[in-house]
């Protein structure tokens, strides 16, 4: 350590452009992924705060809820319990006067049961009759407010925000939550038609029903449009910039190591032990990683606060300690891959002829 | 007694058509409390005889055996042990740590060897007597030749060890310099009972010498 501190300190440009190059490659990494993860979860966010563990739709529905219908049959035959809800999915653009109109999501639900139930409304209060609706926060960032009447595709039927709710987004697009009446309606179903789809958190819920499917939630996620491929995209793309960063700081700190070999000849010729001398590059090499990866988590948190609210960023846990322990590692390996040359360092190569 | 004994060393480098023989059965010995010289030109093999006989280099053939044990039969470990307790080497090129102040090459010697240095006040005459007692916050990069030599020399001594093998301790200091360095070898090896090798073509030395050898061509004779 003492060694590894003063030549820090001696050296403070040389080392100060290594922290430097850490903190950007770091910075980056952690941005992206952050990107990433956030626009993964833009996909999912509202079925993730249903809790729920199935979901069962038509087979004809190429497992997706917008597309899928059950009728009162199906329903009745599958028999629902307290622990499952019916839901119906319609893609709608939705506009109030003076206001930019949104895309959206309008998921019809019933106000009996389960995911009525687990909506989190974060100001206003849960819908009491068909024509009230409660709306993702970025209705509000768009202008939207309690109490404003809005128009959902071309009827002419107005529905007034009561609510608003936090992190509900799915396929990318804010939720409107309302009633499967509404959601017969704008999907230009009849009352043939119960349902898109049922939702359960149950692990066993499997209706035996023909005509019926059920899906694990995670099938049902991969299944959403564009997800997986997006998802598959995103991780290649962190992961080789993952590979791409590591292989870098690698070579730097490889670099370092090379050209501090004639002070370690210095260093063995007054005797200085050899594991002192891998000790100090070990530490050396942690110094600047762990300093370079804290600065630039400093500035990613710095980000995420000047960020503007619709850019959507989110971390995971295991995906930042993956990150900071490939990085980290990476930089002792580094360090350390000339750690045969520093023990085999010829200390008579500084003593002149 | 003889504290560091060379016996029919013999070294070469390079293989084939490319074999040089740089030192040939070359035996020696310096005694504690004894000042042992050996002079020879440019490229007859001093600085090969001193590494090898201070262990950081290893004969081809011969072995070299330093307080009763043999190097060739010591582990590296065992003889980086020796070397930071036992032998003191003043180098020929400087070899100070570029990164470190003077006083911090003191401290990194004393965090390595923590005990067997010499003490304050022993330490403070050392430098005085060498000249470079206001130099202590310098950088080597910051020190001049001669002062360079002169803090190499205290650093080795500070370790107090029994052997002190010196490579042209002299080469960047002027006459009066070279008094002070001669005179503070002898005054160890007779005060301090320490085993003293210099080897250099600088005669100037002869003055403090116990024993003096020639060598020549890599053969080494009594002179
Ligand atoms: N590692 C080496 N490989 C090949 N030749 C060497 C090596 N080290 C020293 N020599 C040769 O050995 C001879 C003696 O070198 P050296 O011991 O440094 O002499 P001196 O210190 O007396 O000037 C020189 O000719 C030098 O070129
Ligand atoms: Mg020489």
């Amino acid at each position: 350590m003492f060694l590894a501190l003063k030549e820090i300190r001696h050296e403070k440009l040389r080392y100060g452009l290594i922290i430097g190059m850490i903190v950007l490659v770091s910075y980056l990494v952690f941005v992206l992924s952050g990107l990433a993860y956030g626009l993964a979860q833009q996909n999912t966010q509202a079925i993730s705060s249903w809790r729920a563990s199935k979901v069962v739709l038509n087979v004809d529905a190429n497992n997706s809820l917008s597309q899928s219908l059950l009728t009162k049959h199906d329903v009745t035959k599958a028999q629902l319990t307290k622990h499952e809800a019916l839901i119906g999915q319609a893609g709608v653009v939705a506009k109030a006067k003076g206001k930019a109109k949104l895309s959206a999501q309008f998921l019809g639900i019933d106000r009996q049961q389960l995911i009525y139930q687990r909506v989190k409304v974060t100001s206003g209060h849960k819908p009491h009759n068909a024509q009230q609706i409660v709306v993702d926060d970025s209705f509000k960032e768009n202008g939207y407010h309690l109490g404003e009447r809005v128009t959902l595709n071309s009827t002419d039927t107005t529905y007034q925000i009561v609510g608003f709710t936090h992190n509900a987004k799915l396929s990318v697009a804010p939720v409107i939550y309302g009633t499967l009446g509404a959601w017969r309606t704008l999907s230009h179903v009849t009352g043939a038609f119960q349902a898109g789809g049922i939702v359960s958190d149950r692990a066993t819920f499997k209706p035996q029903v023909a005509g019926l499917q059920t899906l694990t939630l995670a099938q049902f996620i991969n299944k959403l449009p564009g997800y997986s491929a997006q998802n598959t995209t995103f991780t290649f793309m962190i992961g080789f910039l993952m590979i791409i960063a590591m292989v870098v700081i690698a070579v730097f700190l490889y670099i370092l190591t090379m050209q501090k070999l004639p002070n370690y000849a210095v260093l063995r010729a007054q005797g200085i032990p050899a594991k002192v001398l891998v000790t100090t590059t070990i530490s050396q090499a942690l110094i600047l990683v762990v300093s370079g990866l804290a600065i630039g988590a400093a500035l990613t948190a710095a980000t995420v606060l000047a960020l503007p609210v619709g850019v959507p960023m989110s971390f995971n846990l295991s995906l930042l300690i993956g990150v900071t322990g490939g990085i980290l590692l990476t930089g002792i390996v580094g360090a350390l891959i000339p750690v045969k040359v520093i023990l085999n360092v010829d200390p008579v190569s500084v003593m002149g002829g | 007694m003889a504290v560091l004994e060379v016996k029919h060393v013999t070294k070469t480098f390079g293989h084939g058509t490319n074999e040089v023989t740089v030192l040939t059965d070359v035996n020696f010995s310096a005694a504690a409390g004894e000042v042992s010289l050996v002079i020879g030109p440019s490229g007859s093999g001093k600085s090969t005889f001193l590494t090898i006989a201070g262990g950081i280099q290893t004969p081809t053939t011969g072995d070299v055996v330093v307080a009763g044990s043999g190097l060739s039969q010591l582990s590296g470990k065992a003889r980086d042990a020796l070397r930071l307790n036992q032998i003191g080497f003043i180098l020929q090129a400087y070899n100070l740590v570029p990164y470190l102040t003077v006083k911090d090459q003191f401290a990194l010697v004393d965090r390595v060897k923590p005990q067997g240095n010499l003490d304050q006040a022993e330490r403070r005459q050392l430098l005085a007597q060498l000249g470079i007692s206001q130099l202590v916050d310098q950088y080597p990069a910051e020190l001049s030749g001669g002062q360079t030599q002169r803090v190499a020399i205290a650093r080795a001594l500070y370790q107090n060890p029994d052997i002190i093998l010196a490579d042209e301790p002299t080469a960047a200091l002027d006459s009066d310099r070279v008094k002070v360095v001669g005179q503070l070898l002898h005054d160890l090896a007779k005060d301090h009972h320490k085993a003293i090798v210099i080897v250099t073509h600088d005669l100037r030395l002869q003055a403090y010498a116990d024993r003096t050898y020639a060598i020549m061509d890599g053969k080494m004779t009594v002179a």
